[in-house]
């Protein structure tokens, strides 16, 4: 589901810094500039002030020049300009009326424009007795005129000359002022500018740091290393949020690939398995090839011996019929389907019916005992592959005692071995070597390269093969040989659930 | 929920606090664009001129001193003249200027006697004049002055009861303006002393006093007591003495109290000195012209001013307020 960054999104973020510094800068361009426009102003205003003054003080020499032309020429002109004058006067001085007396330039101001008012006074006065032609009023008055000209030129004077010492302090001030006020502005954009700057590579590490961090996560993957710890990123942002995401992932994948790892696991052994059975199934191609190969002459044979078994009867010939029956009991017993098991007492009287042929077919020269040392029912219900004693007594004879002329012997045992039913068959015959004996526990060919041993070879790793298979363990069968003084293989049996 | 960065709220706060700062700035200016100082001071408060055109004249400045402080006290403006007319009829413009003006009093500290056409153009515009330290003999003045009778009076009183020994007594004057005063004060002390002998020097410097003194002296070597009926008499005295190695063999008494009188009463040269409290004659002109307004008179009226004797006894406490 998709998720909103919320108010910490970095496109949102981006906008604020930018705004914030445009904000910033546009503040501090703000008030460089009102400072620029106040100081002008300020310093208008010092140089207006002097500028008034000179302007009044040029204006009352001016009175008094228009007031003497119309009394020496008595010209509408001259009046007009003297009341032009007049009227000027009293408006630039009419501001000084209204000052109180609390500096000694407030005072002059307001002593001009008192002058200027009396000066005033004395003009019309003056103008009015030239009017009148009362020529002693007027040259009374002029002469006063004259004298006020000369206070009032004094006193701008003054005044000016107060006016420039206040100014060049005040502009003394203004300049140290000034320097402190840039000097904070300087510092105050050198603060501003650090905390832009400080802002915007800390931003810049939030947002490039997780997704370096990212590269090198998917990188990690990539390469199947999921042991990399988490991504750690507190931000709300878009970057937190592929941050998440991206560990979220991580999680799914690692899980995916465990399953897979498993799911191929259990191939493998599935593979093994069916590996197994298909050997099995060729072992027991091989076993039925060869019984098959042996199906012909057993049933002509098995129907012969029979045959000979009537004969027998009638002629009452005891030992014959036994050895018949034997015999017969031999091939029928090898008929059997081979993947269905045996008992171990069946496998035993097999055995019995082997020894007691070999015996007779050669003359009596070696001697067998078997011996069972557990309960009977116990063999009658102990399931084993069948002909897996046949073929190792068979080793017994045509490998380890056929040799000897005489007191050749095969001792089969039944009995409990280490939690098993051990079934062990001895001779005394020639033995086999270490090598040889190693060999066949590992399911090897035995080094000797003559056709008995191969014999032997095939036969032991056949039957050692059946047994792991039936038994699905791999201690089924033990050799034991000492080179010129026997052999004993043992066998490893157990109960198997149906 | 996750707490927010510490970082970025530090920066944040500073970037605040710096726009705030600089905001604070440029609105209080940092005192750069403060306005001008608004007065609560109404238009028409008394506004009253003082003039002395010769701002070295002795005690002006502890005059200017007591009117500006009076001033304040009662909240009225004085604006003090002192230069910037012409020399030669400088105290006539001040006053007409003053007048023309249309101010509400003037104070001033000359020593012109005449002026009684200003004085009676001041007059006739209803505006008051006090005259500081002179006896102007125009009758509408306000007149705050020492009388030389009361000077004589204090300097005779301090010589006679104090435990003093003397014999002949010799006084300097400069010019001839303190015969009044001279007379009274021979009068006072004739009882007790043998000879009485008087010196004016012309001079206008320190000097001409000096040499005045050492051709009293010689001619009366059993002078033990000078009297100095001025500042620059007293000074001129002093430095005589001190160069014919006389001191405490002749002792001294003037006027006037400068800081070099007083250095020299602190070390023992001049015994004491009759000063006039020009502070207070300062401050007394702005009661006399404050008192004045609305209720001009052209009677005119003396105010005494106040006089004291500065000995060893007390020249710290004036050499210390002279320090502040």
């Amino acid at each position: 589901m998709k998720k909103s960054a919320g108010f910490f999104g970095i496109k949102k973020k981006l906008i604020l810094c930018f705004m914030l510094i445009v904000f910033v800068m546009g503040m501090i361009c703000m008030m460089v500039f009102i400072s620029n426009i106040l100081v002008s102003q300020r310093y208008t205003k010092i140089y207006e002030s002097n500028a008034l003054i000179i302007q009044i003080s040029n204006e009352v020499s001016a009175l008094e020049e228009a007031t003497k032309l119309y009394l020496s020429t008595k010209t509408t002109e001259s009046l007009e300009d003297a009341h032009e004058l007049m009227n000027s006067l009293g408006l630039l001085t009419y501001e000084f009326k209204t000052y109180p007396p609390d500096s000694d330039i407030h005072m002059m101001m307001i002593d001009i424009s008192q002058m200027t008012d009396t000066l005033m006074s004395e003009v019309n006065t003056t103008l009015l007795a030239k009017i009148t032609r009362n020529s002693e009023q007027y040259t009374q008055s002029f002469e006063k005129i004259n004298r006020l000209t000369g206070y009032l030129e004094t006193t701008c004077l003054r005044l000016n000359k107060l006016l420039t010492e206040e100014n060049n302090r005040e502009l003394a001030d203004y300049t140290a002022r000034q320097k402190t006020f840039n000097m904070v502005i300087i510092l105050s954009f050198s603060v501003v500018s650090f905390a832009c700057v400080a802002y915007i590579v800390f931003q810049s590490n939030s947002i490039s740091k997780p997704i370096i961090e990212l590269s090198e996560g998917a990188h990690a993957i990539s390469s199947g290393d999921f042991s990399k710890p988490d991504i750690a990123c507190d931000s709300h942002d878009e970057i937190g949020q592929m941050a998440l995401a991206f560990n979220n992932m991580k999680i799914d994948i690692k899980e995916s690939m465990d399953r897979l790892e498993r799911q191929r696991q259990l191939e493998a052994i599935l593979k093994e398995e069916q590996v197994n059975n298909l050997q099995i199934q060729a072992m027991l191609k091989d076993a039925e090839f060869v019984a098959l190969q042996s199906q012909i002459q057993p049933h002509f044979l098995f129907n012969t011996i029979n045959a000979g078994i009537q004969i027998a009867y009638s002629e009452n010939a005891d030992q014959t019929i036994e050895f018949l029956a034997n015999m017969a009991g031999l091939f029928r017993y090898n008929l059997k389907n081979m993947q269905e098991p045996v008992t171990l007492s069946a496998e035993i009287e097999q055995v019995e019916r082997y020894l007691y042929l070999l015996r007779k077919r050669f003359d009596d020269m070696f001697s067998f005992n078997i011996r069972v040392d557990i309960p009977r029912h116990i063999c009658n219900q102990l399931k084993m592959p069948l002909m897996i004693l046949q073929p190792l007594v068979e080793n017994c004879y045509a490998h380890g005692i056929r040799e000897m002329i005489s007191d050749g012997r095969i001792d089969i045992t039944v009995c409990e071995e280490n939690g098993y039913y051990a079934v062990k068959i001895t001779d005394n015959g020639v033995g086999i070597s270490a090598e040889n004996v190693e060999k066949l526990m590992r399911g090897e060919k035995t080094a000797n390269g003559a056709e008995r041993s191969k014999s032997l070879g095939i036969g032991v790793r056949n039957v050692r093969r059946r047994l792991i298979v039936f038994y699905e363990r791999q201690d089924v069968m033990h050799i034991e040989s000492i080179p010129g003084s026997g052999t004993t293989v043992t066998v490893y049996l157990e109960e198997i659930s149906q | 929920m996750k707490r927010a960065n510490p970082l970025i709220v530090s920066i944040f706060i500073t970037l605040i606090v710096g726009v705030l700062a600089v905001f604070l700035i440029v609105l209080n200016g940092f005192g750069l664009f403060e306005k001008d100082n608004e007065t609560e001071v109404p238009a028409d408060t008394p506004h009253y001129i003082a003039i002395c055109t010769d701002p070295q004249t002795d005690g002006w400045s502890e005059i200017k001193k007591g009117m500006m402080n009076q001033a304040d006290a009662y909240g009225v403006g004085v604006e003090f003249i002192e230069s910037g007319f012409d020399a030669e009829n400088a105290d006539e413009s001040c006053i007409e200027m003053a007048v023309d003006s249309k101010v509400d009093g003037i104070a001033i500290y000359i020593n012109d006697y005449g002026l009684h056409e200003e004085f009676e153009y001041a007059s006739d515009s209803s505006i008051p004049v006090v005259t500081l330290v002179n006896s102007n003999s125009y009758t509408g003045l306000i007149k705050i002055s020492a009388a030389t009778v009361h000077l004589s009076n204090v300097m005779s009183e301090y010589i006679n009861s104090s435990e003093m020994e003397f014999s002949d007594i010799g006084i300097i004057s400069s010019g001839n303006t303190n015969t009044v005063r001279i007379a009274s004060f021979m009068n006072e002390m004739s009882p007790n002393a043998k000879n009485i002998e008087v010196r004016s020097f012309t001079g206008p410097y320190v000097f001409d006093a000096g040499e005045s003194v050492k051709e009293l002296i010689s001619e009366n070597p059993d002078i033990d007591l000078i009297c100095c009926m001025d500042a620059t008499a007293t000074l001129g005295v002093a430095q005589s003495i001190v160069d014919l190695n006389k001191v405490n063999n002749i002792k001294i008494v003037g006027s006037g109290k400068s800081e070099e009188i007083l250095q020299m009463i602190r070390k023992g040269v001049v015994t004491a000195t009759v000063a006039i409290d020009y502070e207070n004659v300062g401050s007394q002109a702005i009661n006399e012209l404050y008192a004045a307004n609305p209720y001009f008179s052209k009677d005119g009226k003396n105010v005494p001013a106040d006089i004291f004797i500065i000995d060893k006894n007390n020249v710290s406490s004036f050499l210390e307020d002279d320090a502040e």
